[in-house]
């Protein structure tokens, strides 16, 4: 068998595996368990990337007698291509770190909440929600792609209601409800599609008829919509907060929400066909989104709910970017599939950041919050190089992706005003970060500040870790992100 | 070695003595020696670098290419030409005169870090002799905001002072605000040139293109880039940041910055304006532009001077004043540019000269104002009061540097404020707004020697108040590390105020390969030949002459005849306590505060400079309604459904009857759906 085929089948079997052995195994096993597998996972991931630049890989593995597409196709098969691949990097990469942070975060030792049971279940869902993300990274097909993405919906359920406490399992029925939602979108543009063409290949869209070209545009644009957390369903995604830190990191930096805009990334790459109107709702829809998460972030208290909302707005980013790809940019194109990287980083360093202050002193409250860096120096230096990077300051990760939207923008009708309001909302986020940033971690430590610590190594390694991400990130896409778009773009 | 290497060499030195002071930072002293050695090295490095390429005679090197993102045609090239070498001599000599000074002077911050300050002064350094040279707008920027967040991290270092933190906010904010409209310039000049690029070159093409097609769009691009640079200067209402953020840092820090970044806006400001733009007519309209800018400073920020109590924030707006006769002088010299060459040349160089003197009085004073604060640990002038006796070498530099600002001759400050009124004077012939100008900056001289006294009279002079009483009791000046920082730059003040054809020179040099616009002139053309005096000629006529050393003789004799006459004369002295018009004070209320003399004026002049505190604008409380979906759609969805739901779920009473009625009624329904389909 092809070495290539036998990398990107581990790369499904050895998480789902973890998740399998971690489900049935002792309690004290299952974190090892789990950490074990994400390592092998992120080591084959890494490897798999490496191996497939710059050709890609593409394996078809049979279909099923009663759904006959169309001749030369097959239902199933494996496909890793340059979007892919940062996809994949951002999966396994962020998500052993979260693995190894979650063995530390999930222990009684947790001062905001402290964990003693359910691990076994925690690491099950865990690994699941890391295997269907990479199935959704892989699927070389929409019919694939439904199926894993309906797997995320589900691990991501089970999640945010871990605590199992009334506005836990309330969130997470939210989410499951929203994304389900758009998930039905997601269902009928396949049946409209497969009735319409015979096929589940991401190019035949672009053989329908006008009218129900855009249909099935309109229904998956709502399914990634609703699963990125874009108006107008973006209320599940601060809701969600309840899930313990690392999901929420791994939710925002790496998967679930990132799978929207991956769908979206995917379906402009495939042929380019989609419609200039559909282009012009979608950056609309992504303006609409970026205001209301600027307002909302001036009225967080809690530190996770900042950050969520953040990542609305770079959701919104991306979709952006994706559109002036409509339009014809393929600058701004690349710059949105490097934002999904370079975003990956920039919060995943935020979110687990924002862990260890609760895991060290006890809460997440911005007004409680003074004085932090006597006590957390390494929080302190993380949440700066993670603010920073997140609002695009050089040489750190969102920064590459930011310049190369703004340089898209410029390529497009209207361009000016589009990055006069970019430009707008990087500077107010960044003002906004630098506020918070100051009030948390500088000044004279609040009472909960003065008795909090530095966390142990598991969290401190992957803090650390996030960190060099932020550095590296762009300069690890940037080779990938420019085999998007062959001779063009930059 | 050429330039550009030393230059490398330096960067690199710096950033690995970045990482070198991080690790060893928990010993304060190794970590500040180890800084030193560092930056010791890389100032060698910057000042030979800049040296030798002010001194050879060529005059474009070829740039060297270190790496490029050749996607978006961004290119990390470095070069050293004579203008960049001239500030990389400033560099050099404030990185190591301030990491000298820190030293000592850090020692007062021992609840602090050290690996918060040295570690990120280098990387500061690093950033700044980046951003003189590299020719790549990307680059530059990214440079250039690297710099600016070290700074900030600099200024926040005292991080329990809530002012500390607002003042560090303010300058964060309002500096990055000034670098986006900087990108956006740039990006915009990027997307014009064919193909593109952010290299300079490419870029002065762009702007060619531009004033050929569309003049509007390049003025647009030519007023971001004066914003953005002019808030950095510090040139108000831009830099408003300044007076709170510079008093905040420690003083090395404070130094560094009024010495190093703060003339970088300077930088950017010419080589948009003198080397990249085409001179035009777009340089004689954003000439005076940038002049109304810098006589809107001097006579603002000079004035609020006189009413603050608190000595770096006192020195922090005369700095404000002196960054205005700069941009004076170089908003007059970009206005001569395509009429009067000679005129230009004089307005750029005094433009750069005043710059070049106002890096060694303006760190000096920050020093001084640094020494205070480490003997007696206050800032505020009505806290002091008679610590010459403290400090004699503090105070007689203070003094320097205090008379250099104010521009009194024989220092170094008189020399270029002379050739700034000459230009203004001259060229106020043909534009007379110059002369309005030229006449409000040289008033406003005496009210920044008004600023100094107050700050001399207060903090050296006098009575001692009750807070350092104690103190002054002995001699206990600053150590050495500190006091040489000091000396050398009041010796400099004093050197190139008698000497100033040296720097003028050297200032010469570094400005005329900048466009070809001032080809035809000479130095001797302009300021006559004499190593010791400046004759300005103006369109062939001697026009004005300064010679200060027969000044400065003359002035000599005049004060040995007048202490000779006093000696002769016998005039007995005697030390008589003050005379409260009888009334027996104690010495408390007797003390003169620092305010005394100056109330009338802070009541003059209470509206020139205006205070507005942060603007609010209330919440879009109705905006953030309409994006609260769960409130008005999701919710009452769900309660609607549900309440649908509850509903018929009444049908279901476990009565038989009902069931059968149901039964009933379906059947009907059946019957009826059937009847009507078989029709």
């Amino acid at each position: 068998m092809d070495l290539m085929l036998l990398l990107m089948l581990a790369l499904l079997v050895v998480p789902a595996a973890g998740a399998v052995v971690a489900g049935i195994s002792r309690p004290r096993a299952a974190p090892v368990v789990a950490v074990l597998a994400s390592l092998a996972a992120m080591v084959i991931g890494v490897a798999a990337v490496i191996r497939a630049y710059p050709h890609g890989a593409d394996f078809r593995l049979g279909g099923m007698p009663w759904l006959p597409g169309r001749a030369g196709e097959s239902l199933f098969g494996l496909a890793l291509n340059p979007l892919s691949s940062v996809m994949v990097l951002v999966i396994t990469v962020i998500g052993f770190l979260i693995v190894l942070y979650s063995t530390e975060y999930l222990s009684a030792r947790n001062a905001e909440h402290p964990h003693r049971n359910g691990q076994q279940r925690y690491y099950f869902w865990l690994m699941l929600f890391f295997t269907s993300m990479v199935g959704v990274a892989l699927a070389p097909n929409l019919l694939q792609l439904f199926i894993f993405w309906e797997m995320t919906t589900l691990s991501s359920w089970a999640l945010i209601s871990h605590t199992q406490e009334p506005a836990a399992t309330r969130a997470g029925f939210k989410a499951l409800i929203m994304t389900h939602i758009g998930g039905f979108g997601f269902l009928v543009a396949l049946l409209l599609l497969f009735a319409a063409a015979g096929s589940f290949e991401f190019a035949a869209i672009g053989e329908l008829p006008g009218g129900l070209k855009v249909a099935v545009f309109v229904l998956l644009l709502v399914a990634a919509w609703a699963k990125s957390a874009q108006i107008p369903f973006h209320t599940w995604l601060p809701d969600a907060m309840e899930a313990p830190t690392p999901v929420s990191a791994y939710l925002h930096a790496a998967a679930m929400v990132k799978a929207g805009v991956y769908l979206v990334a995917r379906l402009v790459i495939s042929g380019w066909a989609v419609p200039q109107d559909i282009g012009i709702v979608m950056a609309v829809m992504a303006l609409l989104t970026m205001l209301m998460g600027v307002l909302a972030y001036l009225r967080q208290d809690d530190l996770k709910k900042l950050l969520a909302y953040s990542t609305i707005v770079h959701l919104a980013y991306v979709l952006i970017g994706i559109s002036l790809g409509v339009f014809g940019s393929k600058v701004g194109y690349q710059g949105a599939a490097l934002h999904i990287l370079c975003h990956g980083a920039a919060k995943g360093t935020l979110f687990l950041c924002v862990g260890a202050i609760a895991y060290g002193a006890g809460t997440r409250r911005i007004s409680q919050l003074s004085g932090l860096a006597r006590k957390m120096p390494l929080e302190a230096v993380t949440f700066m190089v993670g603010a920073l990077a997140v609002t695009g300051i050089p040489p750190l990760s969102c920064f590459w992706s930011k310049l190369f939207i703004f340089a898209g923008a410029l390529e497009s009708p209207g361009g000016v005003a589009l990055l006069v309001l970019l430009v707008a909302e990087s500077a107010i986020s960044f003002g906004w970060l630098m506020w918070v940033a100051q009030r948390v971690f500088l000044g004279r430590p609040s009472q909960v500040a003065a008795a909090a610590a530095d966390p142990p190594w598991p969290m401190s390694v992957a803090l650390v870790a996030c960190m060099v991400l932020c550095v590296v990130a762009p300069y690890v896409g940037l080779p990938i992100v420019k085999l998007l778009v062959p001779g063009g773009g930059f | 070695m050429t330039p550009v290497q030393a230059v490398m060499h330096a960067v690199v030195l710096l950033v690995l003595g970045a990482v070198v002071t991080a690790v060893v930072s928990r010993s304060r002293s190794t970590c500040a020696y180890l800084a030193l050695l560092f930056v010791a090295a890389a100032s060698a490095l910057a000042l030979w670098g800049g040296a030798v390429r002010l001194l050879s005679s060529e005059l474009a090197p070829a740039p060297a290419t270190v790496a490029a993102v050749s996607g978006i045609g961004a290119s990390l090239t470095l070069a050293v030409d004579r203008f960049s070498g001239f500030f990389l001599l400033i560099i050099g000599v404030i990185a190591f005169l301030s990491t000298l000074y820190s030293t000592s002077y850090m020692r007062i911050y021992q609840r602090e870090h050290p690996a918060r300050f040295y570690p990120i002064l280098l990387l500061f350094f690093a950033g700044i002799i980046g951003v003189v040279t590299v020719r790549d707008w990307f680059f530059f920027l990214v440079f250039w905001e690297f710099m600016t967040i070290c700074s900030y991290f600099l200024v926040i270092y005292d991080k329990e002072n809530p002012s500390v933190l607002r003042a560090g906010f303010k300058y964060i904010v309002v500096t990055h605000v000034a670098t986006i409209l900087i990108l956006i310039a740039a990006v915009v000049l990027w997307h014009t040139a064919e193909p593109h690029s952010f290299s300079f070159a490419a870029s002065a093409q762009a702007m060619g293109k531009l004033a050929e097609t569309t003049p509007i769009a390049l003025h647009v691009l030519l007023a971001l880039w004066l914003i953005g640079f002019a808030t950095k200067a510090g040139i108000l209402p831009f830099g408003d940041w300044l007076p709170d953020a510079y008093p905040a840092a420690p003083s090395g820090a404070s130094a560094a910055f009024a010495g190093t970044m703060t003339n970088l806006g300077v930088y950017g400001l010419l080589r948009i304006f003198v080397d990249l733009l085409p001179g035009s007519q777009f340089s004689t309209v954003w000439g005076v532009a940038i002049a109304l800018l810098g006589t809107g400073s001097i006579f603002v920020a000079t004035l609020a001077s006189l009413s603050q109590g608190n000595a770096k924030r006192l020195i922090s707006f005369c700095i404000i004043g002196q960054m205005g006769y700069v941009f004076l002088a170089i908003g007059m010299g970009a206005y001569f540019m395509s009429s009067n060459p000679t005129l230009a040349l004089v307005g750029l160089l005094a433009g750069l000269f005043h710059l070049m003197n106002g890096v060694f009085y303006k760190s000096l004073l920050f020093f001084t104002t640094g020494s205070l604060r480490y003997r007696t640990g206050v800032g505020d002038l009505g806290m002091m009061g008679g610590l010459a006796r403290l400090l004699p070498v503090t105070a007689l530099m203070a003094g320097i540097g205090a008379l250099s600002i104010s521009g009194m001759p024989p220092f170094n400050g008189f020399s270029s404020k002379w050739l700034i009124y000459q230009v203004s004077v001259i060229g106020g012939i043909g534009f007379p707004l110059f002369l309005l100008f030229g006449l409000t900056a040289m008033f406003i001289s005496l009210v920044t020697l008004a600023a100094l006294f107050k700050y001399l009279g207060a903090a050296f002079l006098g009575q001692p108040s009750q807070h350092v009483a104690h103190l002054t009791e002995k001699r206990n000046d600053v150590p050495a590390s500190m006091q040489v920082p000091q000396v050398i730059l009041g010796l400099c003040c004093v050197a190139f105020g008698l000497f100033p054809m040296l720097p003028l020179t050297a200032v010469y040099r570094a400005v005329t390969p900048l466009t070809t616009a001032l080809s035809g002139t000479t130095l001797s053309g302009a300021l006559g030949t004499s190593a010791l005096g400046l004759t300005f000629t103006a369109d062939g006529a001697a026009a004005g002459v300064w010679h200060p050393l027969a000044s400065t003789v003359a002035l000599g004799i005049c004060m040995a005849i007048s202490y000779g006459i006093a000696r002769m004369a016998q005039a007995p002295s005697r030390v008589v306590p003050v005379w409260y018009c009888g009334v027996d004070l104690p010495q408390r209320l007797g003390h003169f505060h620092a305010h005394g003399f100056y109330e009338p004026f802070r009541r003059a002049f209470e509206r020139v400079y205006v205070t507005t505190g942060t603007p609010k604008t209330a919440y879009p409380t109705t905006l953030a309604k309409i994006f609260d979906v769960d409130a008005w759609l999701y919710g009452p969805l769900v309660k609607a459904g549900s309440r649908v739901a509850e509903r018929f779920s009444r049908s279901h009473v476990g009565i038989p009857q009902w069931y059968l009625v149901w039964q009933v009624v379906g059947m009907v329904l059946v019957l009826a759906v059937l009847f009507s389909v078989m029709r």
